[in-house]
């Protein structure tokens, strides 16, 4: 669900990038209170699986959109160390990381594909459970 | 600057394959939902899912052709078709609309579906 574009380029695209990206946030907040809607109806594993997972794809797409709005200034990405110690003229050129941007870097990414999965587990346990109780009804 | 990007394709990469198996799985539950609760809402919900699931196909194709180009030598990041860049650049931005757009039709109509499933549970219905 999360895709990049250049930050150069048409600035009609990034426009309508932005407006997709506030569009997508929403779906998924809808996609969270769909699945709550659900487990309220009726509380089964599936359901809760449904609902954690999508949750944490909302927490892990908030973070990112944060982050692309500039409410959240994240420098750190793995190897940035290497990196700036390569151009640096002295070591007192490379900055500071603060401790919460590498567990913002890693943790919205583990948050997004542990949604992913779970979500996913969600909807085919949930499938197999209606039909499941859709045969045992018909017979 | 010698940034290795290695990690981040291949979390970029499950995260791809990771929002097509979540569309795959949603495309099943609105299948089932159709066979054995009725109703317009797994309709919604099947039809918008297997749309966006095409889309983001689009883009992961796009993704690999782009990193297959610039995996060439001499590097190619600009495809050899008579397009320039901006009009990818809109594409892409058109294509992430349309991607959220269908996003919050299947959020809509999955929270119509679990209120109705509420209304079965409580007798309203049938």
């Amino acid at each position: 669900m999360c895709t990049t574009v250049a930050t150069v380029g048409s600035p009609a695209g990034e426009v309508l990038y932005e407006y997709g990206l506030r569009l997508e946030m929403l779906g998924i907040l809808a996609l969270v209170l769909g699945s709550l809607r659900f487990l309220t109806a009726r509380v089964t594993m599936s359901r809760w699986m449904l609902f954690g997972g999508m949750t944490a794809l909302l927490v892990g797409m908030g973070v990112h959109f944060a982050e692309m709005h500039g409410m959240l200034g994240v420098e750190y990405y793995p190897g940035w160390r290497k990196d700036y110690a390569e151009d640096a003229w002295s070591p007192a050129d490379i900055p500071v990381c603060a401790w919460w941007e590498p567990l913002t870097w890693w943790g919205q990414r583990v948050l997004r594909l542990a949604g992913l999965a779970l979500g996913a587990g969600g909807f085919l346990l949930e499938a197999r459970l209606m039909l499941r109780e859709g045969t045992r009804r018909a017979g | 600057m010698t940034t290795d990007f290695t990690v981040h394709s291949v979390i970029m990469g499950a995260e791809m394959l990771g929002a097509l198996l979540l569309l795959a799985a949603m495309i099943y539950f609105a299948m089932a939902a159709a066979r054995r609760r009725g109703g317009w809402w797994p309709y919604v919900l099947g039809w918008s899912a297997a749309s966006n699931t095409l889309l983001a196909g689009t883009f992961i194709a796009a993704e690999v052709v782009m990193f297959l180009l610039m995996a060439r030598t001499p590097s190619a990041l600009t495809p050899p078709v008579a397009v320039d860049f901006e009009t990818w650049h809109l594409l892409a931005g058109i294509l992430t609309l349309v991607t959220g757009a269908l996003t919050l039709v299947t959020g809509l109509s999955l929270i119509v579906g679990g209120w109705r499933e509420g209304l079965v549970k409580r007798g309203r219905r049938k």
